[in-house]
């Protein structure tokens, strides 16, 4: 309460303070500004300012006022524009081809001369930078359409498009992270509107990304931006970045466009992997493309649709059993033979292919649009977007993690559809307004590629007669098992500018979002069993099963509701002297609305209530930003802010409390191997593929439960609010020459409120410390109460970013444009968050000493350096219509850290091993391996490893820290030619993209690698032992033997298939008709 | 413009005071059960209250309800829980304890069901009378049954409760001695109070010390 009275007392300060008087814009539409001259550079009164979209006939008009000044709102970004000018004993002047950035305004001025002297005038508008205009605050990139068009982006994903910027990093889960931020904060907008996956299934944001769903046709892209700190008050719900689709609409001429692209496997070049490279199979794609737009009526509606469809397939990315060499494979083509033969003959079932096959994906995209022009300057948009997309998803075949049979792979489908209106309306000079309504619909669902439970099983393999295991897996896919959502959302804004009789601009708003979700989720639902050998899966003997069975009467969905609110106020202050000012303020409430079940005894044992949720806690969000231009000839231009940003919950974390409220689901499981003497009270029953069992193997139903059971809980704490940063950035920019500016920028980031876990569980036990693995570290062996692995959601997570980026662009003699741009960022957290499912967001952390208060260290999207460098053009003198694109992105490789294979310090991590592995227990570096407790083979192996490895042995003697290592720095070319020819108003244009050109000259050139943000280095212990010591070289890794034969370590990382290797593909469209 | 500048801030200084409320989360770190012991016979039901308390010895009533109880011996009582406590039952003659539990709170409380209840209670010699540390006096809990004979004490817990125990002593030394007979031994001159408890009933006599 004391927030909201501050709260609306702060709206009130403004308002009072708040003299209306500049330039508003939303992110949905452009402004022009500016002020009319005459003779002797007298300021005009009244005079006419018409702004005119000539493709489209949409105008809008407006009159000086005492200062001489207009500003021109709602205009649809893009253009051109023509801006004309009228003034009585003037001659009326104009300025063409004006081209308007989204979301900002752009400044004119216009200077008339007497009739007598001058009839009229038209100019030409410069093309000054864009990043130039007086509400550029914060630090963004933007894309034109001509960027668009020259970019090579193999996927066709306008959201990759991310990377050009030099403050956004890929992250090891295919998102983007903004300035070292989670990459699940960030917003996605298609013109301004939020066309996010909400519910945060994929880190990318995509609606239906993980089918891997492409937003929108690429075709249907005008400008594309992405914005790394905007401190404009009307855009909210991320603390990380904003990424914004301007869509193209239709005029007055006819535009049809047809294209194709198609790739292969010859044109690819061979996989470089460790021991050699690997011919490239089993890949290709086909797209088709078309888009057509025109007008309904002329000057007043108009219409544009695009469409794009495609098929791709490729071999399971990572290292595959009879393509690749078997030291990196890790099992052999005769284990599996054996392990094939044993599953058909003993249980009739088929395993799958333990090789190469062909992973499918179908993509479909359609884009609608159509534009009225209502006239006295009103607008009214309707769009539809819709995407779906059919994915086979790639088994895992990478280093360090249990090798996949295609039995365990798992199909995705998704399905998006968001309908949005906008009715843009004029009010007089003063007023003006603007009415969103969208409505998302998406399906997303999952599904095992068979019905029968998980199989995990070690299988022996060796190394020149060394035998080591990795565990292979087959069967229904663990978490696949359950797995499926449903959303549907409503969100409506509006936003009240009101121009003041001076320069500036008051902006009222207010919003509402609606989401109505059904999850359902029950990883295990068909079970798992864990066979230590083939010895126990011949003798059907496993050591371990588990199954989470729904409690009775209970909805496989979970269902819940949630409502945002927020209202926001903006003062745009022109302040004279090239100084635009932004004061900003937003309020946003979230309300939840349904609840898990409350679990009264984690409320009497721990006191947190599993029914509460986030609900109802205001965030406040004041924001500054300010702009200043100098006069001359070359600007120089300081821009700013400092504000708070708020985010949202990616709702699957909400889900998370639904799912594990100890009450709705229990995890069976049975642990031991049978023997008449079994060591464990409930062994694991045998193996059926059938109806699941319904004990442990022959316990005593009389005197004991037939089963072991586990409930995980996940709860919020009270008071918990969404993700909250403070953001400050400062930049310059300055006009080098006519074509040439450079900006060096510094960006601050803090959370205010940023998401933390603590396993309630565990906390207030022994906090002695022990001497495990060589060194000292907290032993948990106080975990209280009748729960394991109960976390809390809280805010006491932390992160840190700072980055400082240059840019440099500009134009070399009208053929080529460039682009250098380099940042340098570093971000720290408690813990990264990089999944959908807490506990896994809590077991994966690594931490020194106590896991529930984790020490600030390096964040797993910190990527320091990135260099990006785009040259596009025509640089071949007679041959205008012939481009050449390059593109270049070098970056840090991935961080992070080596962790055991087993719980060393008793946190209840990875508790119940196989699928729900989560090892967070870090690496201590022995000054000496050999005096370590190894045995001979894990000591040459580790010397090997520390002495290889700068992230091992800087740390001699101690722990590891979290995210202490990094992957190899990544370097990417990409090449683009293309040719149009003209001829009877058609368009036909040819394009070849070259991907990874480095590759192309040295095959180890290129090359991304991806690793796990947890690498388990060694395993504690075999099974049965009593004490948790360092034993063995990790179980997934076999050594190599190097050119002088000394065995070697393997590297943790894996090069990514195909994006490591050089690829071709042809496109050719046609466009008819149009200018564009 | 100063004045618009300076109210931006100042906006934005209210906005940052504008701190979260915070609730603190409240698990249940004790038990009170009330009374202690309850005293029955068979078919009579008596209630045990109970609150339970935070970790801050704040009461949380609400919760009281979902308390559970176990008895030590069930052929004695029965017990039901009710949403402020228990309704306890005696079944047949005999003691137990009950055990409540909740969160991380637990607590033990007792049940006497005594086979009638009692007329009168006595104690004779009454008053008692003892010289200073040179004698010991018998004293014995007489117990009367409904109609009005003395009854064997063998199905009744009795205890003394001395009131000064500088003044006198009794076997076992201590200021609450169980047993139906004991004896008085003077310490120092003077008179102190001698109660003798047997179940929900209770009598009290003077001990003078010459």
């Amino acid at each position: 309460m004391r927030s909201l009275l501050i709260a609306i007392t702060a709206l009130a300060v403004f308002a009072a303070v708040a003299p209306s008087s500049v330039q508003a814009q939303s992110r949905t539409t452009s402004a022009i500004r500016g002020r009319v001259y005459g003779t002797n550079e007298v300021l005009l009164v009244g005079a006419v300012v018409t702004v005119r979209q000539t493709d489209t006939g949409a105008e809008r008009s407006g009159l000086t006022n005492q200062q001489g000044a207009f500003l021109i709102l709602l205009l649809a970004p893009g253009g051109p524009y023509t801006v004309t000018v009228q003034h009585l004993g003037y001659a009326e002047r104009s300025v063409e081809q004006i081209q308007l950035p989204v979301g900002e305004t752009y400044t004119l001025e216009m200077y008339l001369t007497e009739e007598a002297v001058e009839l009229a005038g038209i100019d030409v508008a410069v093309d000054r930078a864009t990043i130039f205009t007086p509400t550029q605050v914060g630090p963004a990139t933007r894309l034109t359409e001509r960027v668009l068009d020259a970019t090579p982006i193999l996927s066709r994903d306008i959201t990759q498009l991310a990377v050009l910027s030099p403050l956004v990093r890929t992250t090891e889960s295919g998102g983007f992270s903004v300035a070292g931020q989670n990459d699940r904060y960030n917003a996605i907008l298609i013109d301004g509107l939020v066309s996010k996956d909400m519910f945060g299934l994929t880190a990318g944001g995509v609606p239906g990304g993980q089918a891997g769903a492409k937003l929108i046709p690429i075709d249907a892209v005008a400008q594309y931006e992405i914005l790394i700190a905007p401190f404009d008050v009307r855009l909210s719900g991320f603390t990380g970045g904003v990424m914004n689709a301007v869509t193209r609409s239709g005029t007055n001429d006819w535009r049809f466009r047809v294209g194709a692209v198609h790739r292969a496997e010859s044109l690819m070049g061979d996989l470089s992997l460790p021991t050699g490279p690997v011919a490239a199979s089993g890949v290709d794609r086909s797209l088709v493309a078309f888009s057509v737009g025109g007008p309904i009526v002329r000057d007043k509606g108009h219409f544009f649709v695009s469409g794009e469809f495609e098929r791709r397939s490729q071999p399971p990315t990572g290292y595959n059993l009879y393509r690749d060499p078997f030291s990196l494979v890790r099992v052999s083509e005769q284990s599996m033979d054996v392990f094939s033969s044993l599953m058909r003959d003993q249980h009739g079932l088929d395993v799958g292919a333990p090789g190469i096959y062909s992973l499918g994906q179908e993509l479909s995209n359609v884009f609608a649009r159509t534009d009225w022009n209502l006239g006295s300057g009103n607008r009214l948009t309707i769009r539809n977007v819709f995407a779906s997309a059919k994915n086979d998803q790639s088994p895992n075949r990478s280093a360090f993690l249990p090798y996949e049979l295609s039995s365990n792979a798992v199909f995705r489908e998704s399905m998006s559809n968001i309908t949005s209106l906008q009715l843009f309306s004029g009010f007089g000079d003063r007023f003006a307004n603007e009415l969103d309504l969208t409505l998302q619909v998406s399906s997303d669902q999952t599904t095992p590629a068979v019905d029968w439970p998980q199989l995990e099983v070690d299988v022996a393999s060796s190394v020149d007669g060394v035998g080591l295991r990795r565990p292979v897996r087959v069967g229904g896919q663990f978490f696949a098992q359950e797995n499926g959502l449903d959303q549907t959302s409503l969100r409506i804004t509006n936003a009240l500018d009101i121009r003041s009789a001076g320069d500036d601009v008051v902006t009222l708003g207010l919003t509402a979002s609606y989401y109505d979700i059904a999850h359902t989720f029950l990883p295990g639902a068909a079970g798992e069993y864990y066979f230590p050998s083939f010895g126990d899966l011949e003798n059907n003997a496993p050591f371990r099963y588990q199954r989470t069975v729904l409690a009775e009467g209970e909805d496989p969905a979970a269902k819940f509701q949630v409502l945002e609110m927020g209202a926001f106020v903006q003062h745009l202050m022109n302040a004279g002297q090239g100084l635009t000012m932004r004061f900003g303020l937003r309020l946003d409430v979230p309300y939840v609305m349904g609840a898990p079940q409350q679990n009264t005894k984690v409320l009497d044992y721990y006191g947190y209530d599993t029914s509460s949720l986030p609900s109802g806690n205001f965030l406040v969000s004041p924001r500054f930003g300010f702009n200043w231009q100098s006069d001359g000839l070359r600007m120089t231009q300081v821009r700013g802010g400092l504000g708070f940003f708020s985010g949202q919950v990616p709702y699957v974390w909400l889900a998370n409390a639904f799912h594990n409220d100890g009450m709705r689901s229990v995890t069976y499981t049975c642990e031991g191997r049978y023997t008449s003497e079994p060591r464990l009270p409930r062994p694991a029953p045998p193996f059926s593929a059938g109806v699941p069992p319904t004990s442990c193997f022959n316990p005593d139903a009389q005197t004991q439960p037939a089963f072991n059971e586990l409930r995980s809980v996940v709860v919020f704490e009270p008071g918990f609010k969404y993700p909250q940063d403070l953001k400050f950035s400062v930049a310059v920019d300055h006009e080098l020459s006519e074509n040439t500016s450079f900006t060096l920028g510094w960006l601050f980031n803090k959370a205010l409120n940023q998401i933390g876990l603590k396993d309630l569980s565990i906390e207030g036990g022994n906090t002695d410390l022990a001497e495990l693995g060589g060194t000292e570290r907290r032993y948990y062996d106080g975990v209280g109460g009748d729960f394991e692995q109960l976390l809390v959601v809280t805010n006491e997570g932390e992160n840190w970013a700072t980055s400082i980026s240059a840019e440099l662009r500009g134009r070399v003699s009208d053929r080529l444009d460039y682009q250098f741009g380099y940042a340098f960022a570093k971000s720290w957290d408690r813990m990264s968050l990089v999944f959908q499912d807490m506990h896994s967001n809590f077991g994966f952390n690594p931490s020194e000493l106590d896991v529930n208060r984790p020490p600030l260290r390096t964040s797993n999207f910190d990527r320091p350096h990135k260099i990006v460098a785009t040259v596009f053009g025509t640089p071949f003198p007679g041959l205008p219509k012939t481009e050449v694109s390059l593109l270049y992105t070098g970056q840090s490789g991935l961080p992070f850290s080596y962790v055991y294979n087993g719980d060393i310090n008793g946190d209840g991590y990875p508790g119940l091993g196989g699928a729900l592995d989560r090892t967070n227990d870090l690496i201590h570096v022995p000054e000496n391996p050999s005096q370590a407790p190894l045995t001979l083979l894990t000591a040459i192996l580790f010397t090997d490893a520390i002495n290889n490895t700068a992230c091992l042995s800087d740390h001699r003697g101690e722990l590891t820290p979290r995210n202490g290592c990094r992957a190899p720095w990544e370097n990417r070319l990409d090449m683009r030619l293309a040719h149009t020819i003209s001829f009877g108003g058609r368009d036909l244009r040819f394009e070849a993209d070259l991907i990874n050109v480095l590759n192309v000259l040295n095959s180890s050139w290129g090359q991304v690698q991806t690793v796990s943000p947890v690498v388990p280095l060694l395993d504690l212990c075999d099974l049965g032992c009593e004490s948790p010591l360092p034993a063995r070289w990790g179980a997934a890794v076999l050594p190599t033997r190097d050119d002088e034969g000394n065995l070697r370590s393997p590297d943790p990382w894996t090069a990514v298939s195909p994006d490591s290797q050089w690829q071709m593909q042809f496109g050719m469209r046609v466009t008819l008709g149009g200018n564009r | 413009m100063e004045k618009r500048v300076l109210g931006g801030a100042l906006a934005i200084v209210l906005v940052a005071l504008a701190c979260q409320d915070t609730t603190g989360v409240q698990w249940v770190d004790s038990l009170i059960l009330e009374p202690d012991s309850l005293y029955l016979v068979p078919g009579e039901s008596l209630e045990f209250g109970v609150v339970p308390l935070d970790q801050h010895d704040t009461p949380l009533p609400d919760r009281a309800g979902r308390v559970e109880w176990s008895l030590s011996n069930p052929d004695v009582a029965v017990i039901e829980t009710t949403e402020t406590g228990a309704t306890v039952t005696g079944v047949a003659p005999g003691g137990t304890f009950v055990r409540v539990e909740l969160g991380r709170g637990s607590g033990i409380g007792s049940v006497y069901v005594e086979p009638f209840e009692l007329l009168e209670i006595r104690i004779e010699p009454s008053p008692v009378e003892v010289n200073y540390r040179s004698e010991r006096v018998t004293v014995r809990g007489v117990l009367i049954g409904p109609d009005g004979n003395e009854v064997p004490s063998t199905d009744f817990r009795a205890s003394w409760r001395i009131g000064d125990i500088q003044t006198f002593i009794m076997v076992g030394g201590q200021e609450v001695i169980t047993g139906i007979s004991n004896s008085v031994w003077g310490r120092n001159r003077g008179t102190a109070a001698l109660t003798l408890v047997v179940g929900d009933r209770k009598v009290t006599t003077s001990v003078i010390v010459r």
